[in-house]
Parts: structure tokens; sequence; C-alpha cells
């Protein structure tokens, strides 16, 4: 390195030797932090972009296509909620408030201003009624503490739900709002079709989340991650923490706003529910579970969540039941959710790979899954038992492996299956504590 | 021991969550619908079955249950057996949605909702804008329990039928039932779209039938968040009504009536749903004699037809069969089916136009012009002496007074867009 | 004047209610800085399990209502220490969502094994009857009866941690947690007993109110909000504010329920400025309509003329 100036001993430290040495200010790129690097960037939008065009085409038929279009409005809104939660570090309970604003917004404007109305550029409009609503509250709510508030969040959020049930004039009470896009101007796309709306939901919820994961980059939304961190230093560096909040939670609600204008469009109907606190819980469920510390992580949750919960309640009744429980066990033990824990199995895996290779990957995780099979179907068995002892008549369990073409019968008045249930449940913490009792 | 249990705690709750993910994953996105070799009659009933709002579902699904497994017991309908489906929507629209897209994709042209009116109204959007775009693979929307007027009047489709009484035909019959010395009525109801119709339609009927009652105070309170109605049953005491005529429903009812009696109020009371499961045990001793109902049904109807499948209901293990309204609703479908001779939706739905249910002596015709059944109302009045009685107390409904289908008939607005070949 | 007497005296017997509600939710948050989500179902369980002792298993109502707060504190207690410890570590948001879930978790739980449909928990037939009578409102004694037990129960609790040791070095422990535990006292297990015993006045006023309110499914869910409120506009972690902020919801909400007034009548001093306005339909509406509007309001106004609560303490 110091052979440039020979016979010159080096001095200083390592650093300034090689830059001295060099004398070339490209030098500095080592100790940069790393680039984005924008070929991998674009390369996955893109396929995300794609995936979202071609999925309606592997999962086809009227349920398939109104899940996705749930999925994305899912999406949408997690994200948004996560951009207070992940990014400024606020807890906001009345989310749904912003959401119902923009479907409302929306639902009201398609039903005035009707031919004239693009219908591609209609969530704009929601979008902006949110974030007007959300600039209003900001005023006011986050001068306190997080704990504060996300109480006055709630408060808020019931407040508007209350109102809007009182005052039916705008709202369309229980009823709702009708809206019909096929009546505005469509540029040509028949938007009566499922599947153009879902195109149209697909594209917007894409943008948004372009939009959103541009501004975690942009100096604001790093700002915002620095008031999540310290506010107090922020305060000292010179930034206005209340100030950067305030902007957080209009931008946020800006967004909601977006995904209550698909809500609209892909429902067609706008009702109170658009604002209940049930919204809300949904919007948090999804970015918990999914993982609030990186940005992809309420995606993820919200596609998980929303395909679950479509499907769950077929199976069975207590269906909040085990979605509560699955969020106190990931609220206990996943700190950054799903999206976390797959990124430390993911480590854990490939380090025990290259350790001693495939089958002790499998040795080591065969047992953890077994025991945590065993655990879930007991726990399962017990609880459908119960329910159907004490709400069904005490009609035998069915459980059917559709696609596997197997089915059993379970009855709950028979002790035998409860204690099957019991020995398995017992079985798969027995496994797990031995196995955790081996490796330490 | 607690250190050795946290990591053990933690890594079976992680253990078990993938678990979980891979078997939902089999048994909900894989799984595929079976193929029947006679195509039955798919009935979807899309309402909430979990949630708050579930209990009235838990009761009237055993009661449908049942009639239809004696339908499939004497030959199902046309030959072939009824495939009773319930989805539960959750009592949110979104929900109602995605149980219509499973009926959709199940190949279901029949669906019965009623329990919540943002459901019907969504469900009824859809339906026609599915029904505009698919001719011959519609939906018919059977409308069991829903109350707003506007169902049948502002918002009337040719494919939704509803075969209750909506609010205003309920209050008429409390109205017309006010015996002479009534003089001054108390109004109460919940704040949201139920409540707001029974209010105006019951100042409405008042207006036109009995002028010379005096409305001594009206109230709309939050639905379903009223802790304490002493304050309110306190203004209602103070303002001395005769009757008070109120349409609430579930707890909202349960604690008026009860904070009332605590009270002291003396009062009658003329209510629409105090009949439903879970309310005659909370009004208790001090609401026998005082507590009227105006509504459709009752167990206890005098009719022998209904009588028997009440006790054969109980016999059978299918539990109190009191819900003859999803059941009359359930009637107009079948009876319609039979008579068309073709479970082709158009030709069901016309056919459901003409369509008039008897059970026994009771009769209930459909109109035409808005799909509004019409059909007699009664009064009944919480006693010890009924011929049912519910829910293991000793009280239950007797029938007082019944009033015939043609003097319960309001008029509507509907303006009803019939389809190509209607 | 009859409307104001009577008004004052419901709100004072609802704001009772409220405070008893809130006072456990209080305690926790004071004392363990975290804001419990699952008060209210602890609240629910509270009446659930006095319904069961009491009729169930047919032990009566006495035995219901020392076992319910009881079994409300072994239950709490066990949260405490198996999952709260856990998620405290995790920040501020970690105890808020875990005992959110938990909320859902215990509801649905109660729902399951209980039913769906609200169970018959009955006043005992020794207070069922009417204690005395004003402006002919008919007043229980069994209502007269949660008041007694709520002063005294609040009282003791008050006694409890301004007068003996035990108290001191709970309030001790809120601000200077490791000399606490340096000096000897147990932490985590003062903690466990802080909780359990916030658990067991939640159960109370389950027991206590379950049979005047109704015991169903729904009770935890509509009363989460106003709890809330209490706590917020009392200031957070002060028990003297949240009393003074219940007795105020209670009354403002009961007085504007009460009141026969509507919106018009406020205006007619200024009929002549605004002539016609008075007439207008949406202010003939009458206020009561909007009192459950008047918490939010209330909450509002507050935190944003004084953040930190009526009484709260600076931060």
């Amino acid at each position: 390195m110091s052979t440039m100036n020979s016979g010159q001993p080096a001095v200083g430290t390592p650093i300034q030797q090689s830059l001295a040495s060099s004398g070339n200010a490209e030098r500095w790129h080592a100790f940069l932090p790393p680039r984005p690097n924008r070929a991998r960037s674009i390369s996955c939008w893109g396929a995300a972009l794609i995936a979202a065009i071609a999925l309606p085409f592997i999962f086809p038929g009227t349920l398939g296509i109104s899940v996705l279009t749930q999925i994305c409005i899912a999406v949408t809104f997690a994200l948004a909620f996560n951009m207070l939660l992940g990014g400024t570090g606020m807890l906001s309970f009345g989310h749904a408030l912003y959401f119902g604003t923009g479907a409302y917004a929306t639902a009201h404007f398609l039903n005035y201003f009707g031919e004239a109305v693009p219908v591609v550029l209609v969530p704009l409009v929601g979008g902006l009624a949110a974030l007007l609503i959300g600039a209003f509250i900001a005023l006011f709510t986050v001068r306190s503490g997080k704990v504060i508030f996300a109480m006055i969040s709630l408060a808020v959020g019931q407040l508007a739900y209350s109102a809007a049930t009182i005052m039916t004039g705008w709202s369309g009470g229980d009823e709702g709002i009708r809206l019909d896009p096929t009546q505005a101007a469509g540029w040509g796309i028949d938007f009566g079709s499922p599947l153009a709306v879902y195109f149209l939901v697909a594209a917007w919820a894409w943008l948004a989340a372009l939009a959103m994961h541009t501004f975690t980059r942009t100096p604001l939304g790093r700002l915002m991650n620095a008031t999540r961190d310290n506010a107090e230093r922020m305060n000292f560096v010179g930034f206005d923490p209340v100030m950067i909040r305030g902007l957080a939670l209009t931008l946020s609600a800006g967004f909601a706003g977006i995904a209550g204008a698909l809500y609209a469009l892909a429902f067609q109907v706008v009702t109170l529910d658009t604002l209940s606190i049930a919204q809300s819980t949904n919007g948090m469920l999804h970015t918990y579970i999914g993982g609030h510390t990186t940005f992809f992580g309420p995606v993820v949750g919200a596609v998980l969540i929303t395909v679950i919960s479509a499907h769950l309640s077929t199976l069975t009744d207590a269906w909040s039941l085990y979605l509560g429980i699955f969020f106190v066990a990931v609220v206990v033990s996943m700190r950054r959710g799903l999206t976390g824990w797959l990124a430390d199995l993911s480590r854990t895996g490939a380090s025990v790979y290259r350790k001693g290779g495939a089958k002790c990957v499998v040795k080591q995780a065969t047992p953890g899954l077994f025991g945590g099979i065993a655990i879930c179907a007991g726990f399962v068995m017990a609880i459908e038992m119960t329910r159907s002892l004490l709400e069904g008549m005490g009609a035998p369990v069915r459980v059917s492996f559709g696609s596997l073409g197997t089915a059993f019968e379970l009855d709950p008045r028979q002790a035998m299956y409860w204690i099957f249930a019991a020995l398995l449940f017992a079985a798969g913490v027995g496994i797990i504590r031995k196995r955790h009792k081996n490796r330490n | 021991m607690l250190n050795k249990f946290s990591p053990v705690l933690r890594r079976s709750l992680s253990a078990c969550m993938i678990a979980t993910l891979c078997a939902l994953g089999a048994l909900g996105i894989f799984a595929a619908p079976d193929a029947h070799a006679a195509p039955p009659v798919k009935i979807m009933v899309i309402e909430p079955m979990s949630g708050p709002q579930s209990s009235t579902m838990e009761a009237s699904a055993k009661n449908l249950q049942y009639a239809v497994k004696r339908d499939n017991d004497a030959g199902g309908v046309l030959g072939s057996k009824i495939d009773l489906q319930f989805c539960d929507d959750k009592f949110s629209p979104k929900d109602g949605k995605d149980c219509l897209d499973r009926a959709i994709g199940s190949d279901t042209h029949f669906v019965m909702q009623g329990i919540g009116a943002n459901v019907t109204l969504t469900l009824v959007d859809a339906i026609e804008k599915y029904n505009t775009r698919n001719p011959g693979k519609e939906l018919i929307l059977i409308n069991w329990a829903g109350l707003d007027e506007e169902m049948t009047g502002k918002y009337c489709s040719f494919w939704h039928f509803r075969t209750d009484g909506h609010i205003g035909m309920k209050m008429k019959a409390a109205v017309l039932s006010l015996d002479p010395s009534v003089k001054r009525v108390y109004l109460i109801n919940m704040d949201y779209s139920m409540g707001q119709n029974a209010d105006a339609a019951t100042r409405r009927l008042l207006k036109q039938y009995r002028p010379d009652i005096q409305i001594v105070g009206s109230e709309l309170h939050p639905p379903n968040r009223v802790q304490d109605f002493t304050p309110y049953v306190a203004k209602i005491k103070a303002a001395k009504p005769d009757v008070i005529l109120t349409a609430n429903i579930g707890t909202d009812l349960s604690r008026l009536i009860r904070a009332g009696n605590d009270i002291g109020l003396d009062a009658r009371w003329y209510t629409v749903y105090a009949s439903q499961h879970g309310q005659v045990t909370t009004i208790g001793a001090k609401g026998v004699g005082k507590v009227y109902q105006a509504s459709d049904s009752i167990m206890s109807m005098n009719n022998p037809v209904i009588d028997k499948l009440v006790e054969q209901s109980r016999a059978d293990g299918y539990g109190d069969f009191e819900s003859v309204r999803l059941y009359r609703g359930y009637l107009f479908l079948t009876d319609a089916i039979r008579d068309a001779k073709t479970t082709q939706p158009l030709a069901v739905a016309k056919a459901i136009e003409k369509t008039t249910v008897s059970i026994g002596d009771y009769k209930a015709t459909m109109r035409a012009s808005d799909h509004q059944a019409q059909l007699p109302m009664n009064l009944s009045v919480v006693t010890a002496d009924a011929k049912f009685k519910q829910e293991g107390t000793p009280w239950g409904f007797k029938l007082l007074k019944s009033f015939p289908a043609a003097e319960m008939s309001e008029p509507t607005d509907c303006k009803m867009k019939r389809p190509p070949g209607a | 004047m009859q409307t104001l007497a009577l008004g004052l005296f419901n709100g004072i017997s609802y704001g009772m209610l409220l405070f008893l509600m809130a006072a456990g939710l209080t305690l926790v948050l004071s004392m363990l800085g975290m804001l419990n989500f699952a008060h209210p179902a602890f609240y629910m369980l509270g009446a659930y399990f006095s319904y069961t002792f009491a009729q169930l298993l047919g032990l009566g109502y006495w035995c219901g209502l020392f076992a319910a707060p009881l079994c409300c504190a072994l239950i709490g207690g066990l949260v405490e220490r198996y999952l709260l410890r856990r998620v405290i570590q995790f920040g501020i948001l970690g105890p808020l969502l875990l005992t959110f879930g938990l909320g859902i978790v215990i509801v649905e739980s109660v729902t399951l094994l209980w039913g769906k449909h609200s169970v018959p928990y009955a006043v005992p037939a020794s207070l069922d009857f009417t204690l005395f009578s004003l402006y002919g409102i008919d007043y229980s004694a069994y209502r007269a009866f949660t008041l007694v037990v709520t002063i005294a129960v609040l009282g003791v609790l008050y006694g409890l941690l301004k007068g003996t040791r035990i108290g001191t070095t709970v309030r001790a422990s809120l601000s200077h947690p490791e000399m606490v535990n340096a000096l000897g006292h147990n932490l985590p297990r003062l903690r466990t007993n802080v909780f359990a015993l916030g658990s067991a006045l939640a159960g109370l006023a389950g027991a206590l109110s379950g049979n005047i309110i109704g015991t169903e499914p729904g009770m935890a869910a509509q009363l989460g909000g106003i709890l809330m409120i209490v706590v917020v506009v009392g200031g957070l972690g002060s028990l003297a504010g949240a009393f003074v902020s219940a007795l105020l919801i209670g009354i403002l909400q009961t007085l504007t329920v009460s009141t026969p007034l509507s919106w018009s009548d406020f205006l007619t001093p200024l009929q002549h400025v605004f002539s016609g306005i008075a007439t207008n339909e949406a202010l003939t509406q009458p206020v009561s309509r909007f009192a459950p509007l008047v918490p939010f309001a209330i909450v509002i106004v507050v935190l944003a003329i004084r953040p930190r609560g009526l009484m709260g303490r600076r931060n």
C-alpha cells in the first residue's frame, strides 16, 4: 500500500495511510455504508408486480379473485399502519378512522360526480380526504407520549364510529353507501368485472407500497426512525419530534385512506364496518404477526392472516380463539414477528447445515416439528370437542383432509378421545423439553 | 425452573406455529370440493355463526337443520335432496361477500340471510351486479329477518325477497293493539338504522291511527353501549306514560326492562323482540302481564301444526323450535321450487312472487310489487300459563290477538327494475 | 331541579361503578407502568366466576363474591409471572399488545365455555328490595350495597398504599426499582402481587355489577373504551385522578341523558341574532342523543389542554 512513495515511512492510521498513498477520493467508498443494490430492488419489485398480475390466473374463480383483492387492500393498510408502528414507534388503535374516511369519501365522490370521474384515479380522492383528517387529528394528539397516543387514537376512532352511527345522513347508517364504478369514466375498461377491479386494486397497492418503501429512504423517513429510537436526542440534534410524528401520522393516514378507497371500489358498498375497531385490530394483527421491524413484515402478515381468516371460519367456529392464541404466542415468543423468526431460522439452519450437512438439519428440525404438530393437534382436538359438546349437541367432530381423501371422526362423548388429545399434547411438550435438554 | 421453561415455551410455540401454518395450508387452500352424483338443491345460509351476534343463529340454525332433515326424509324437493350449508359472515359485509363468492363457486343459487342490514344490502348490491352479467346462473336472496323498510322500498330488487314483516308492519301491530284507555306513550329505540326507522314509523302510525294518543317523550340511545339504563328509565318514569313502545333487541332490551323493573316503572312494555332466546329469563317475574310483543310468530301460536313441530323438535333432540321466522323463509323457497318444477333461478323467482305459504291455518303471501311478504301479525304477552315455556323458565308468550295480513299491509315506494324475461 | 337532582344522583352512582372498574387498572398502571388491556376481560371473568360459584355450583352469592376475585387474582398472577415478564423487555409495546391479545383470548374462552347467550346471574334475594325512593324513582338495596362495598374496598386500598410498609415499598418500586431490589425486597414477586391485586379488583367489580348490568359475552368489549377514557382523563397512574374523572364522566354523561333539552334550546338566548337557525332540523335533535359522544369529547378536550390528564404526574 505504501509502495508509491518508496523510501518514505508510513505515518498515521491505516485509513490515513491508504488515503495518503492512493491520493484518490474514490477510496472513500470502502468506508461508506453499502449502496442499495438498484438492480436487485428493481427486479424484486418487478417480480412482485408480475406475481400480482399472474395470481388471479392461478387462483381463478370468484372467491379466489375476491380473496386476492382483499389481500391487496390488507397489505396497503398494514403497510400504512406500520409506517406509524415500525417507522415512528407510535401504536395507533384507531387507524380504521382513516380507512373509513377514504372509503366514504370515495363513495360519495363517485356518486356525486358520476360520469366525469376517471375510476383509475379515484383512490387519490380517498387518500387526500384521509390525509386531511390525519393532519387535523395530528394537531392535538401527537404531543403526548406513546401510551397516551395509543389511547387517544382509540378514543378518536370510537368517537368517529359513534358519530357515524348517529349521523346517518352521510354515512348511510347500517345500510351504507352504494357505489357503481361502471357509472364513472372507465377509460374503456369494464369495471363491472371483478377481474378488472382486482387489477386496479393490485396496481394501486403496488404503487402505494413502492411509494411507502421509497419514503423510508428519504430524509423524513430516516428522521421518523430516529424519533422512534430516541426522541429526546432528536430535540438536541435540532429536529422537533412532535412535528415529525405529526407528519408521520398525516402520511400514514393518507395511505390508509388509499386502502379504504380500494375497499370501496372492490366491495362497492361502504358500511360502518370500515370505521369499526375490528378494522383497526386487523391492521395491527397483520403488522405485528408479520413483523413490524422490517418493511415487508406487514405484507407477509397481511397475506397470511387474510388467507387464514378467509378459510379458517369454514373449518371451525372457534377461529377467533385460535387467532387470538396465535397472536399471543407471536407477541410472547417472536419479537420481530414471523419474518424475523424466519430470518433467524434460516441463519441457524444455514449454520447447522455448514456444520453437519442435511442430515444434521433434519435431525434438529424433526423433533421440533413433530412436537409442535402434536401440541397443536392435541389442543385443537380438545377445543373442538369442547365446543361440540357445549354448542353442537355433542355431535362428533369431523376432521377431514379433503385433498388426501381421509377423514377422522372424534366423538366428544367418549373419554377415549379426550385421553388421546391429552396424551398428544403431553407428548408434544415432552418432545420439545427433551430436545431442549439435549441441546443444552 | 422458570429459566428452563422459557426457551422451551418459546420453542414449542414456534414449532406449533409452523405446524399450524402447514396444516392450515393443506386443509384450507388445497381442499377440493366434492362432486356429488345427483345434484342436490343447494341452499346457503349466510349469518354470523361466531362472535357477539351469533347467539341468535345458535338456536335458529338447529331449527332449520331440523326442517331440512324432515324434508329430506320425506323425499326432498323435486326428487333431490336439500344441501344446507352455513357460512359465517362474522357480521361484516366483507365476509358476507366472501360467503356469496363461495356460493357462486359451489354452484349454489339460493341464499338466505337476515341478521345484519349492512350485510343484506351489500349482498343485494353484489347479487344484482352478478346476475346482470351472468344470466342463467343468477342468485336469489331470501331475507328472512331484515327490518329496515328501505330494503323493499328504496333498495328493492327483483332478486331479493323479504319473508318477514318489516319494522313498520310490526309497529303497526303494536299501535293497533293499544286499547282505547291508552293516552300517553313513550318511544325509546336504539340509535341506528333499525331503531331510527322504528321511531319514525311509530310516529307516523300513531298520527294516522291514534291521533288521540300523546307522545310524552322519545329517546334514541346508543346501541350496544349503554351499561346502565337508570337515567333513561328515570326519564321515562318522570313522563308517566301508559305504554312504552320499543323495538330494542338483545341486551339493550333486557337491560332496559330490568332497569325499569328496578326503579319501579309501572307502565306496559310493547316490544318487538322480547321472545328472543334469553330475554324471558332476564325479564323475570316482574314482566308477567306487563311485557307485550308484536311480532310475526311465537312458539305458542294456537296452531296445531306449529305445536306439533315444536314438540317433535324437542323430542328429536333439536331443541326449542323458536324460529318460525326462518322456517317461513325456507318454506317460501321450497314451495316456489315445487311450483316452478325447476331450480332455474329466474323461474323460481317468478314463482316466489306468487307463492303463498301455509302452515296449518297460517298463511303468508308474497307481494309481487316489492317482494315483501304479507303476513298476519300477532300480539302476545308474557304469562305463566303459556303453552310452551321458554328457556326452562316458568313463563312463555301467550297469543292475545291476531291481525290479518291485509290489515298489516303497508304501502311501498319500490320502483323495481325487472330483468328481461321476468 | 328534579331532573338535576336525579341526574346528579344517578351520575354519582354510575361514576362510582366506573371508578371501581377503573381502580384496578390505575393501580397496575401506576405501580407497573403498563396499561392492561385485558382488564375488561378480568372484569368479565369475575362476573362469570361469581355466577358459577353462586348459582351453577349452588354455593350462594356471598361465596361467589369472595371466590371470584380470588380466582381472578390467581389467573392474573399466573399471567404476570409467565407471560408479562417475558414481554416487558420488549419495550412499551410488548405488554400493551400482549394484554390486548390476552383480552381477546379470555373473552373467546369464556364464550366457548359458558355459551354465547347471557347467563342469568341474579341479584341475591336478601338484597333484592327497594331501599328508598327519590322523586318517585326506587333505588334498590343492592345498588346501595355495591356503593358501600366500593367505598370500603377503595378506602382500604388507599390506606394500604399510603399507610403501610408494603404500600411504601410498592410506591418506591415505581421510581427506583433497582434500589428496592438491592435493598432486599423481592421485586418480581411484588410486581406479580400487584398485578394479581389489580385483577382481583376487576373481578370484584364484575362480581358486584354483573347481575345489575347483565353477564354476557359482549360485556368486556362494551367496557373497554370508557375505562381507557376514565384512566387517561384522570391522569395516568393517579388513583385520585381516576376517582375524579370517573365521577366527572359519570355525572356529565348521565346529565346529558337526563336532560330534555335540545341544541336549539341553547341557542334561544341568541334567537334575534341567529333567527331561523334554531328551527333547523339538525338542531332540534335532543342533546341526550349525543350522550355517547360525551366521554370522547371530554378526553379530547382534557388532553388538548392538559396532556398529562387531570391529576397526572409529569413523567
